[in-house]
C-alpha cells in the first residue's frame, strides 16, 4: 500500500503545470463559494446588528418649529417612549468645480447623547463649533472635499458661507448620500440659528412594539392630531416600510442569496476540473495499472492509493482556500457594507459554517474524483497491455462530424472529431461553459435591460439641467435670467411642492414630491406603462411612477386619493403609471396645480435644454447658475442630465456588478477547465500531431486544428446557450430585475440578441485563450518528439 | 534525386558525444532502396534525416535539387507533404477520421483549395491498395494489414515522388507483409522512389538496392536483382 500510494502521488505530481492549473481552478471556485457563503452570513447578521445599534426611530415627523412647548407636548404624550429633536433642511453647496449639490443639513442639540437614530463619530470632532460642520463620510466624494476642507453652503436666504469640515460621521438612519448624490452636513444648534433655520424634526419611538408598523401609524396619527390641535401642523411624516430593519437589508439578502447560488457553480466547476485531472492521470496510467494488476495488486488497493492522492490535492485546496476565503470574505463584507454606508465591526463566522465549508470542500471533490478513479481502475490486464499505436484508440463515428464531413475541410473535421472524441470530457466542458454562459447571458441580459430602462427613463427628460428654486419664482424673472444665454435650445418652468397622502380615515401617510408639468411639455416624454399622460384641462389628475406603488401598495390605476398640499387636502385620481426609475414623483398638470396649491407652498423647477455637449455644457451650467442666482432666485439644488443618470444607475450598479463578477469568475473557472482539457488532448494526441506534421501539416495548421477544437467546444456550448438563453434571460431579468431591484423590465429581443452577441464574443475569447498555450505547444512539437510520445 | 553529402548526426556533447550516423550517398529516381541493419545501427536516424523529421549535425541533404537542411519546421512540413509519403510501423492513421478522410487529409493540408477530383483520387488510391470497400470505416474497425494498406494509400495522396517506409511490415503477419511488399514493388515499377527501413531479410524482395548500416556507417550498398538476389555492389 505504501509503494502504491507513493506511485499514485508521483503520478499526480508528474505534471506540475497541469496540477497547478487544476489546483488554481479549484482554489478559485472554492474561494468564490466560501467567501460569499461567509459574506452572506456576516452581512445578514451585521446589517441587522448595525442598524439595531443606532436605535432606529419608529417614525419621524417634520414640523415648522420644534420649540419648548412642542417638547412639553411630546413629554405628555403617553404612547411615545422616547424622542430626539433635531433639524433637517434642504440646502445646497458649491463644490470647488462650481457644481451645485443638494445638501441635507441636520442638527441635533447633542450628537454624543443621542439615543434614537444615533449618529456615530468616525473622525475628528463630534461637537461642531460655530462655522464648523461634520460630514457623513460617504458624502465626501459627492462634496468633492476632504476632512479639514471648507465647503461653501448656500443658505436659505441665498447667501453663501464657507464651513470647515471638522469631523466625519456615519448616519445609518439616512440613505447612503453617495447613491443619492447628496451631501449630509451636521451642524450645532448655534450654527442652525445663525442660518436662520429652526429645529423642525422629531424622531420618536412608540411604546409597546416599537417597530410594529400598524402600531406606529396608530400612534403617529394620534400624535399628528394632537400637534395639529396645538398649533404645530405636521408637514411630513416618515415611517419605514420595514421599521427597525435597514432599508438595505432585503436588497442585500436577495443579492447575496443569488450570488451564492452562482458561486456554488464556480465551486462545482473547480471540483469537476480536479475530477477531470484524475480522469487524465488514470487514462495515462492504464498500462501501468494493468501491469500492477498482473503482479498482484488488487483494484481496491490501487483505488485507495489514488483516492489518497486525491485527498492530498483536496487538502492542499482547503489549506489555501480556507484562509483566502476568510480574507476575501472580510474584504467583500467591508465593501458591501460600505455601499450601504455601513461599517462592519464583527467578522466572526459561526463554527458550523466553517465545518460546512470544510466538509463540502472535502466530500464534494472527493466524490467527484472517486468517479474517474473507480472507472479508470476497471481496466483489465489484457486491455491495458494492448494499447499500442494511435490506431488502437477505439473511436466511434460521430453524427455531427458525419453530417458535416462533405461541407468542411479535413483539418476542421479533425478538430471537430478531436473535440468530441472523449464524450465525457467534451460533455463536461460543454456543461461548464454552458452553465457559465447562461449565468453570463442572464446577468448581461439583465444589465442591458436595466441600463436600457434607465437610459429610457433618463432620456425621457429632454433637458440638460434641472434647477430647483427655493420659492415659486416669477416666470418673467426666470426668463430674464435665462434668455441672455445663447445656445439654450428650450426651457420650461415647472412647479414643485411636497404633498402627503391623506387616507380615507383621515390618517396622514407618506410624503411625495409633486412635479407640476405643462400637459403639452416638450421636455418630458415619459414611458407611460398604464393609463395616460396628463392632458390640458386636467386639474385633479395625477400620473405616478411605478415606484409609487412600492410605498403605497393599496392604490391602483384609476383610484382616487387625497394629498395634503400647501396645508389643504385635495382629491386626485391616478390616471397613468410611468416607468420612471429612481423617482417616485407625482406628476400633475401645471395649470391645475397653480389653481390648487397656494403660492407659498410652491417652488419652481427650471428645466433647461442646450445645444451643447460635454465640457461646454458644464461651462454653460456654471454660467446659467450664476445668472439665476444673480437675478435673486434662490437655488435649492441643481441636477445635470449626467448627474441624474449617475444617481439612477448607482441604485443598481453594485448589485449588477456583483452578479457580473461572479458570472465572470464562473466563466474563468470554466475556461480553466477547457484549458486543462486542451492541454490533456495535446498530450494524448502528441503522436497524432506528429503524424499530421509528417504528412505535411505545418505549425500554423496544427495550431489552427487545436484552436478550432477549443472553439468548437465553445461554439457547441454557445449553441445550447442560444436555445436556453431566452428563457434563462427572462428568468434572470425577472429574478434580479423585478424581484430584487424591483424594476418592471419588458421583454426585448434586442436584449437577448445583445446578451448572446456579447457571450459569443466572450466565448471565442475564452476558446482562444483556453487553447492558446496547448495549441502553441502542439504547433511547436517536432515530428520526432511528437512521435516519440507513447500514446 | 536524393543526395546525402557527408551527412553526420552526433548526439551529446564533449567527451560523451557519439556519432549516430555518418553517410555520404545518393538515391536515384525510381529506386526501391532498402535500408537494413541491426537495432541501433542508425536506420531510423537516416530515415528521419531523409524525411526532414530530424536534422543532421553537419552535411547537406538535397532532395530533387533542393537543399532541405535549411528549411524551417513549417517549410519542412509543407515540403514533406508535397514530396514524401511516409509509412509508419504502427500505421498511425488518424483514429477519429474515416479511412477515406485519412487519405483526403494530406491533400487538404497541402492544397490551398480542395480540388474537385480529390475524393475520386482518394478512392482510386484505396482501390489500388485493395481497400475500396473500407472507405467509410474508422481505423479501429480495420485489421493491422488493412490499416497499413490504408496508410500506404494515404502516403500516396499527394502524388508524391518519394515514399519512405519505416518497418512497414514489422507489425504484420506474413500474408499482410507479402501484400504490402507487393504494393511497394508495384509502385517502384511505376517509377516511384521507395526507401524502406527493415530488419527482416524477407522484406528486401522486390527492392532494387540494399544499404546495410552498422554503427551509423554504410557497410554495404548493393544493387539487387528482382527477387531479392544481390546484383552487384554499388560501393
Amino acid at each position: 500500500m505504501g509503494l502504491l500510494g507513493k506511485k499514485a502521488r508521483r503520478d499526480l505530481l508528474g505534471n506540475r503545470r497541469r496540477i497547478m492549473t487544476a489546483l488554481f481552478a479549484m482554489v478559485l471556485g472554492t474561494v468564490v463559494w466560501g467567501a460569499f457563503m461567509f459574506v452572506r452570513e456576516m452581512i445578514n447578521r451585521e446589517i441587522d446588528a448595525e442598524y439595531a445599534a443606532i436605535v432606529p426611530a419608529s417614525a419621524t415627523i417634520v414640523v415648522d418649529r420644534a420649540d419648548e412647548n412642542l417638547l412639553a407636548l411630546l413629554d405628555r404624550f403617553e404612547d411615545i417612549s422616547g424622542y430626539e429633536v433635531g433639524a433637517a433642511h434642504e440646502l445646497a453647496m458649491y463644490r470647488t468645480d462650481g457644481k451645485l449639490k443638494k445638501v441635507w443639513l441636520f442638527s441635533s442639540p447633542n450628537y454624543a447623547q443621542r439615543k434614537i437614530n444615533i449618529v456615530t463619530s468616525l473622525e475628528g470632532s463630534f461637537a461642531p463649533a460655530s462655522g464648523e460642520v461634520l460630514l457623513d463620510s460617504d458624502a465626501l466624494g459627492v462634496a468633492g472635499a476632504k476632512m479639514g476642507d471648507c465647503i461653501t453652503i448656500r443658505r436659505s436666504d441665498g447667501t453663501t458661507r464657507p464651513y470647515k469640515i471638522t469631523g466625519l460621521v456615519n448616519d445609518l438612519s439616512q440613505h447612503p448620500p453617495s447613491i443619492h448624490d447628496n451631501v449630509y452636513v451636521y451642524v450645532s444648534p448655534e450654527t442652525l440659528d445663525e442660518m436662520n433655520l429652526s429645529m423642525n424634526r422629531v424622531d420618536y419611538i412608540v411604546t409597546g412594539d416599537m417597530y410594529d408598523r400598524t402600531r406606529i401609524w396608530e400612534v403617529s396619527q394620534a400624535l399628528i392630531q394632537t400637534l395639529d390641535d396645538s398649533g404645530y401642523p405636521v408637514s411630513a411624516i416618515q415611517v419605514s416600510n420595514t421599521p427597525g430593519i435597514s432599508m438595505h437589508a432585503e436588497e442585500y439578502k436577495g443579492l447575496l442569496f443569488i450570488v451564492q447560488v452562482f458561486s456554488v457553480a464556480a465551486f462545482l466547476f473547480g471540483c469537476i476540473i480536479m475530477s477531470s485531472l484524475f480522469s487524465t492521470i488514470l487514462a495515462g496510467q492504464s498500462k501501468q495499472i494493468g501491469i500492477l494488476k498482473s503482479i498482484g495488486a488488487k483494484t481496491q488497493n490501487i483505488t485507495r492509493a489514488y483516492l489518497g492522492a486525491a485527498m492530498l490535492l483536496i487538502a492542499c485546496n482547503l489549506a489555501v482556500s480556507f484562509p483566502l476565503s476568510c480574507l476575501a470574505a472580510r474584504g467583500l463584507s467591508i465593501f458591501f457594507m460600505s455601499i450601504g454606508n455601513m461599517k462592519i465591526h464583527n467578522f466572526s463566522i459561526p463554527i458550523g459554517l466553517y465545518i460546512l465549508f470544510c466538509a463540502a470542500g472535502i466530500v464534494i471533490p472527493f466524490l467527484l474524483a472517486s468517479m474517474p478513479i473507480r472507472r479508470g481502475l476497471k481496466v483489465t490486464v489484457k486491455e491495458a497491455v494492448n494499447g499500442l499505436g494511435t490506431g488502437a484508440r477505439l473511436v466511434k463515428k460521430n453524427a455531427i462530424a458525419s453530417l458535416l464531413k462533405n461541407k468542411i475541410s479535413r483539418p476542421v473535421l479533425l478538430s471537430l472529431r478531436g473535440a468530441m472524441e472523449n464524450r465525457r470530457r467534451f460533455s463536461m466542458n460543454v456543461a461548464m461553459l454552458t452553465l457559465g454562459g447562461l449565468m453570463f447571458v442572464g446577468v448581461m441580459g439583465t444589465v442591458i435591460s436595466i441600463n436600457m430602462a434607465v437610459l429610457k427613463s433618463v432620456g425621457a427628460r429632454h433637458f440638460d439641467y434641472q434647477v430647483m428654486t427655493g420659492l415659486y419664482a416669477q416666470e418673467e424673472t426666470i426668463a430674464r435670467a435665462i434668455d441672455g444665454h445663447e445656445n439654450i435650445a428650450d426651457y420650461e418652468i415647472w412647479g414643485a411642492a411636497s404633498g402627503q397622502i391623506v387616507y380615507d380615515n383621515g390618517n396622514i401617510g407618506g410624503t411625495f414630491g409633486f412635479s407640476a408639468v405643462p400637459a403639452d411639455t416638450a421636455l418630458y416624454k415619459p414611458d407611460v406603462i398604464a393609463g395616460r399622460w396628463l392632458e390640458p384641462g386636467d386639474t385633479n389628475a395625477v400620473v405616478v411612477s411605478f415606484e409609487f406603488f412600492e410605498d403605497e401598495p393599496d392604490f391602483a390605476l384609476g383610484d382616487h386619493l387625497s394629498f395634503r398640499v400647501g396645508g389643504a387636502a385635495h382629491e386626485f385620481k391616478i390616471v397613468g403609471i410611468l416607468k420612471e426609475i429612481g423617482d417616485s414623483s407625482v406628476y400633475v398638470n401645471k395649470d391645475g396645480f397653480e389653481q390648487l396649491v397656494p403660492e407659498q407652498a410652491r417652488r419652481s423647477s427650471i428645466n433647461i435644454s442646450t445645444h451643447y455637449t460635454g465640457g461646454r455644457r458644464t461651462a454653460m451650467y456654471n454660467s446659467i447658475m450664476e445668472s439665476i442666482s444673480d437675478s435673486g432666485i434662490p437655488i435649492l439644488h441643481a441636477v445635470t442630465r449626467s448627474d441624474n443618470q449617475k444617481i439612477v444607475s448607482s441604485h443598481f450598479s453594485t448589485t449588477l456588478q456583483s452578479f457580473l463578477v461572479v458570472a465572470i469568475l464562473s466563466v474563468i473557472v470554466a475556461g480553466i477547465g477547457l484549458a486543462t482539457t486542451m492541454s490533456v488532448q495535446v498530450n494524448e494526441r502528441a503522436c497524432e500531431i506528429g503524424i499530421l506534421k509528417a504528412i505535411g501539416a505545418n505549425s500554423k495548421q496544427v495550431f489552427s486544428i487545436i484552436t478550432a477544437e477549443s472553439n468548437f467546444t465553445c461554439l457547441f456550448s454557445f449553441g445550447i446557450c442560444l436555445a436556453l438563453g431566452i428563457p434563462f434571460t427572462l428568468l434572470a431579468t425577472q429574478v434580479i430585475g423585478v424581484s430584487i431591484l424591483q424594476i418592471p423590465l419588458a421583454f426585448s429581443p434586442f436584449v437577448i440578441v445583445a446578451a448572446l452577441g456579447i457571450w459569443l464574443v466572450v466565448t471565442f475569447i475564452v476558446g482562444r485563450l483556453a487553447s492558446g498555450k496547448a495549441a502553441k505547444r502542439a504547433a511547436g512539437m517536432t515530428v520526432k518528439k511528437a512521435l516519440a510520445v507513447e500514446p | 534525386m536524393i543526395e546525402l553529402k557527408e551527412v553526420m548526426k552526433r548526439y551529446g556533447s564533449g567527451k560523451k558525444s557519439f556519432t549516430a550516423l555518418s553517410v555520404d550517398t545518393e538515391i536515384r529516381a525510381g529506386e526501391f532502396a532498402v535500408i537494413t541493419g541491426r537495432s541501433g545501427s542508425g536506420k531510423s536516424t537516416l530515415l528521419n534525416i531523409l524525411t526532414g523529421i530530424d536534422r543532421p549535425t553537419s552535411g547537406e541533404v538535397k532532395v530533387l535539387g533542393h537543399t532541405i537542411t535549411g528549411y524551417s519546421e513549417s517549410e519542412m512540413a509543407e515540403w514533406r507533404g508535397k514530396t514524401i509519403g511516409i509509412v509508419f510501423q504502427f500505421f498511425q492513421l488518424i483514429p477519429n477520421l474515416t479511412v477515406l478522410e485519412n487519405i483526403l487529409l494530406p491533400m487538404d493540408l497541402v492544397q490551398k483549395k480542395r480540388k474537385a477530383g480529390s475524393k475520386d483520387t482518394a478512392l482510386s488510391l484505396l482501390d489500388k491498395v485493395g481497400m475500396s470497400g473500407h472507405a467509410n470505416k474508422m481505423p479501429s474497425e480495420l485489421s493491422g494489414g488493412e490499416q497499413q494498406r490504408a496508410a500506404i494509400a494515404r502516403s500516396l495522396a499527394n502524388n508524391v515522388p518519394i515514399l519512405v517506409a519505416d518497418e512497414p511490415t514489422g507489425n504484420l503477419d506474413s500474408e499482410n507483409t507479402a501484400a504490402v511488399l507487393g504494393l511497394f514493388s508495384d509502385l517502384a515499377r511505376e517509377g516511384m522512389t521507395i526507401i524502406m527501413v527493415t530488419h527482416e531479410q524477407e522484406s528486401i524482395k522486390g527492392a532494387t538496392r540494399q544499404i546495410v548500416l552498422k554503427d551509423g556507417v554504410i557497410m554495404q550498398d548493393s544493387a539487387i536483382m528482382r527477387g531479392g538476389h544481390e546484383f552487384g555492389a554499388i560501393r
